[in-house]
């Protein structure tokens, strides 16, 4: 085994990390690199390198946390917890450039618009035998469950949201014959390959100054970090860390960021299902779960888990591996749901901690939050504060710990997945409001939640002053229903406005409708009128779905001289439903709507074009 | 007369508008008791009932987690004792103020005096909201509001219990404040957990009520639940007990739904597996047709209505059954609706069934079988013995019965005979008027 030179990397916040850290603090210590050899290979050696060229964005950024947690004092803060990056395999970009050469793909992957088609060709394509038999090595000793990454250069840019369109694979690699796993993981990896090419991708760098051509991708093959339970592995829990928040509710402040955690693989949270989110600084206040009532409806129902029971599982393309989805009481049968589960206890209408009482399960963290079982927010906290310093930019971690529930001689563990430039949602960072044209404003609020622009909405709902009435929100809400619904069987999304407080368990204080009266919204606006301003319902199932739909949040209060809506901008957009209460109006080209989650400041605008959206 | 009552409230209290709202629907809704009882109105019954006996507002300052000190208003509005101790729920939600307090608490009289228990009727709480508050804090909350509260409370005097914002937890933390300021142990609060006083049944109350009540509702027209064709609506707490008990009873329930869709079983639901996954796996109802072969889902919940069915237990939101599902039910020939769920029929749904001969039990009526079980709760504290399951459900059953046999009653006495809805309206105020005038000018 050879230290690689410094000299052979292109920098470790390539690929267009543009970020501006701590000089001092860089993430920039290619020292935790070594190259992989087959003839001394060593497992326990933390970070390999096999193959030339660039590691890409995620194997860079996991090498500079490597170097990160091993510079820190981590350790000695959290004596009984390893904190480490699990032990990774990167695969520089030269093997993908000689892969898709060598097997004369380059003209077809590019010109061809089916996914399905470019990931058989590269599943019928063969990897090079020296890269193989690299890979038999590495197998021979590693008999874990792998998760195989994609790294591209241009993946975990801060300018390019690439996060999520790669491929990620995770094979159980528990068959006892070595060629079937290696086979296994030769095509993880072609699909990982494949997954450059897929159309998503492509789509966006179309609409980038980034080229596809310019395109590499490298590849990371990393422990699972997880245990098994009988015939599944998984984490106890896993999640995403990111050091800014822009949903900050009630108490929570924007800076301090935010967590969102889940029992079982991260997939859970990737897909934005029903998991537990809370600030590093105020962890004990996680918001949605303030009465029994709101941890029923919110917390976690089910979780993620790699199915070891097929070792001879084929990967299949747009998979993410062999997954299944598990009840809580799968969970509670390994043992993993007493350290992060409650009871429901009908009769007393309680939540009790722990899971002794009889009654539903719930997944709501409290041994870990409150009672320091786990030091979960304070080393993500650490952590969030280290990676912002040393990037120069807000970031994003992916984390996965166990709690040693299986042997008293395993450790504790929180594993670094990922480490990244934090993207604000699906759309670019930079959010501006200069050379704005004032006549083209339909509304504006200085308090906001959700980051953003949005530019694909051409219908309005709203409840205007004069279609109020006090007596009948129920009525109202039944209204918005109705628009809802029809929006939703056309596959649109619109913009939402209403007086008072959307979603209100109080009639008298807004519209009080249920998060199926207004599934299509993708920007709600509340107006404050006659004297009441609005203070948002923060904390409720009804916020549980805004915030982790990313639905844009603005509140509209007269009392602020930022504030103000032009009702009358509206009227002359054509009507598609005249109620009594509800208006729907289409625009025939979008309105834009720009949310600032820094400043809380936010602008819808009319369409671009005078005259855009009027009645011909 | 109504504009008398009216200009008095406004003129008092001229920005309750919550107020003024609640006294203007029931006024409305009693007029015709006023027109027969000229006695009434001489003693100024309406008058002396819409200005509670006495009303509470205090300052509750506290401490929160980062040590800043925090002030919020508490209030207590003890409306009536002419039939009992005030007993009604305690709301904390920021929205909370003393015009919605008494709101909540005028209504509350005419609720409990339905009953036919020894109840009278009040409302309280707070405009702090627990939502994104600590358990710390909300214990911490719950002590301080309740370090004031006490002195005006008692198990014969005054007797809150759970409402918004206010849940088990709360009543926790509450009743452990009391009994340690007050050294008493006593039945002061209700909603309290079983280990310490709380009475069995309090998850099952209103939806076995409503099961109760419609069972009546059939007993007088000479029929029964057995070998009927259930539909209920939802799948909630109200809706899974009402569907268990109409089950003992005889019938069979073949819907149900949740806010995805509905679940058509022509087998009979499969109860147990619907619990399962709504209460266990807090799972979708879809996921009931995935399981049963002989289930159909649909995503299209409010045709739920279409079923045929002789009974329909609307469970899940108000204004679920508007005119077009009431004339669904109708023609496919249902013979009674009782709401599970406050206002689940609109008035345009109620007028249809009343047209055509459909009893409607009103929700005010039909689903006040937590009110019953929580005043039961009272009755066993007083005992100091616990009572059943059995014991408790077999209660909950002669007073909803009671119930039932009031409301007739006063629609029928009153000239509206089948309407439920403006029995119910009546019943109760005529046994607080009664009252009233039987223990004079106090």
């Amino acid at each position: 085994m050879s230290r690689r030179s410094d000299s052979q990397d292109d920098g470790p916040l390539e690929g267009g990390r543009d970020c501006a850290g701590d000089s001092n603090d860089r993430l920039d210590d290619p020292g935790v690199i070594s190259e992989f050899s087959r003839a001394d290979f060593d497992p326990s050696t933390p970070f390999l390198r096999l193959g030339g060229g660039s590691l890409g964005g995620k194997a860079q950024g996991l090498a500079s946390m490597a170097s990160l947690l091993g510079r820190s004092n981590l350790a000695d803060r959290f004596p009984d917890v390893q904190i480490a990056v699990p032990q990774s395999l990167a695969i520089g970009t030269d093997v993908f450039l000689g892969f898709i050469e060598t097997n004369d793909l380059w003209d077809f992957v590019h010109g061809c618009d089916d996914d399905e088609r470019i990931a058989q060709a590269c599943l019928d394509a063969r990897l090079d035998g020296g890269l193989l038999d690299d890979l038999r090595a590495y197998l021979s000793v590693v008999e874990h469950p792998l998760a195989v990454r994609s790294s591209s250069r241009l993946e975990d840019s801060l300018r390019l949201p690439f996060a999520g369109l790669y491929s990620t694979y995770m094979i159980p690699n528990n068959h006892p014959d070595i060629e079937v796993r290696l086979r296994q993981l030769a095509d993880a990896i072609k699909l990982v390959y494949a997954s450059t090419f897929y159309q998503a991708p492509k789509s966006l760098l179309g609409s980038t100054p980034g080229q596809l051509e310019e395109e590499r991708m490298g590849v990371v093959v990393q422990r699972l970090a997880a245990y098994r339970y009988e015939d599944v592995y998984y984490p106890n829990f896993s999640g995403v860390a990111q050091s800014h928040n822009y949903y900050p509710l009630g108490r929570m402040k924007a800076e301090d960021g935010l967590v969102h955690v889940a029992l079982g693989l991260g997939k859970m949270v990737v897909e934005g299902g029903d998991v537990l989110r809370f600030s590093p600084a105020r962890p004990t206040v996680p918001p949605g779960f303030s009465s029994s009532e709101e941890i029923l409806r919110n917390s976690q129902r089910s979780f993620f888990a790699l199915d070891l029971s097929d070792p001879a599982v084929e990967i299949v393309p747009r998979s993410d591996g062999p997954l299944v989805k598990l009840g809580l009481a799968d969970a509670e049968k390994h043992g993993t749901l007493a350290p992060v589960g409650s009871v429901y206890v009908r009769e007393d209408g309680v939540c009790r901690d722990g899971i002794h009482a009889t009654g539903p399960r719930l997944v709501t963290f409290t041994h870990v939050l409150r009672s320091g079982l786990f030091p979960l927010a304070p080393i993500i906290a650490e952590l969030l504060s280290s990676g912002r310093k040393s990037l120069g930019c807000e970031v994003e971690i992916e984390f996965a710990c166990n709690l040693s529930m299986q042997s008293s001689t395993e450790s504790r563990e929180f594993a670094v997945l990922q480490c990244r430039p934090m993207l604000a949602g699906s759309d670019e960072v930079s959010v501006t409001f200069d050379g704005m044209d004032e006549e083209r404003v339909l509304c504006s609020s200085s308090k906001s939640l959700g980051h953003g622009r949005i530019e694909d909405i051409r219908d309005v709902v709203f409840v205007s002053p004069d279609r109020w009435d006090f007596a009948d929100t129920a009525g109202i809400a039944r209204q918005v229903g109705l628009v809802n619904a029809s929006l939703q069987d056309e596959g649109r999304r619109c913009l939402l406005i209403g007086l008072g407080r959307w979603g209100t368990s109080d009639p008298v204080q807004g519209i009080p409708v249920e998060w199926n009266d207004i599934s299509a919204a993708a920007v709600i606006v509340e107006v404050g009128w006659h004297g009441f301003t609005v203070v948002p319902s923060q904390g409720s199932h009804f916020f549980h779905n805004i915030t982790s739909l990313r639905v844009g949040y603005l509140t509209v209060n007269p009392a602020s001289e930022d504030d103000r809506i032009e009702w009358a901008a509206l009227d002359s957009a054509q009507t598609m439903a005249d109620m009594q209460h509800v208006r729907h109006v289409r625009f025939d080209r979008p309105v834009e709507v720009r949310m600032d989650g820094r400043s809380g400041r936010a602008v819808v605008l009319l369409p671009g074009r005078p005259g855009a959206g009027r009645r011909e | 007369m109504l504009n008398e009552i009216m200009s008095q409230v406004k003129a008092r209290d001229p920005r309750e508008s919550a107020f003024h709202q609640a006294v203007r629907e029931f006024a409305e809704s009693v007029g015709p008791v006023l027109d027969h009882h000229p006695e009434y109105r001489q003693s100024k019954i309406l008058q002396r009932l819409i200005e509670p006996e006495r009303t509470v507002m205090f300052r509750i300052p506290w401490m929160d987690d980062d040590n800043e000190i925090r002030v919020n208003r508490g209030f207590r509005v003890e409306f009536s004792s002419v039939l009992g101790p005030y007993k009604g729920g305690l709301r904390f939600h920021s929205s909370m103020s003393l015009d919605s307090m008494k709101a909540v608490g005028f209504a509350q009289v005419m609720q409990n005096a339905l009953t036919g228990l020894p109840i009278g009727g009040g409302a309280g709480g707070s405009d702090f909201d627990p939502k994104g508050k600590s358990d710390n804090e909300v214990m911490r909350f719950c002590q301080r509001f309740m370090s004031e509260l006490f002195r005006h409370i008692g198990a014969t005097t005054d007797v809150p219990t759970r409402g918004l914002g206010v849940g088990g937890r709360e009543i926790g933390y509450m009743f452990g404040q009391y009994k340690m300021l007050s050294n008493k142990f006593e039945g002061v609060l209700v909603g309290k957990g079983i280990d310490y006083g709380g009475s069995q049944m309090h998850a099952e109350a209103t939806g076995f009520g409503c099961a109760y009540f419609v069972q009546e509702m059939l007993a007088a027209r000479g029929d029964s639940l057995e070998g009927k064709i259930v539909v209920v609506s939802g799948s909630g707490n109200v809706a899974i007990h009402a569907i268990e008990k109409v089950h003992r009873l005889g019938a069979m329930c073949v819907a149900c739904s949740d806010s995805n869709g509905f679940v058509y079983d022509p087998a009979g639901l499969d109860l147990a597996l619907i619990r399962r996954i709504k209460e266990v796996e807090r799972g979708r109802i879809e996921e009931y047709a995935a399981e049963r072969p002989s289930a159909t889902f649909s995503h299209r919940w409010r045709e739920i209505w279409t079923t045929s069915c002789d009974v329909a237990i609307p469970c899940a939101t108000a204004n679920e059954i508007d005119a077009g599902a009431a004339r669904a039910l109708v023609d496919n020939g249902c013979e009674a609706v009782c709401e599970g769920a406050t206002m689940s029929s609109t008035p345009e749904a109620a007028r249809i069934f009343l047209d055509h001969g459909i009893p409607l039990g009103p929700a005010k009526a039909a689903n006040m079988g937590g009110v019953v079980t929580s005043t039961l709760e009272m009755s066993q504290n007083s005992m100091r013995l616990p009572w059943t399951l059995e014991e408790t459900d077999r209660r909950l059953q002669e007073v909803m019965a009671n119930i039932h046999k009031m409301v007739t009653s006063a629609a029928e006495q009153y000239g509206t005979k089948g309407n439920l809805t403006q029995g119910t309206n009546i019943a109760g105020f005529l046994r607080v008027a009664r009252s009233m005038q039987a223990q004079g000018l106090v």
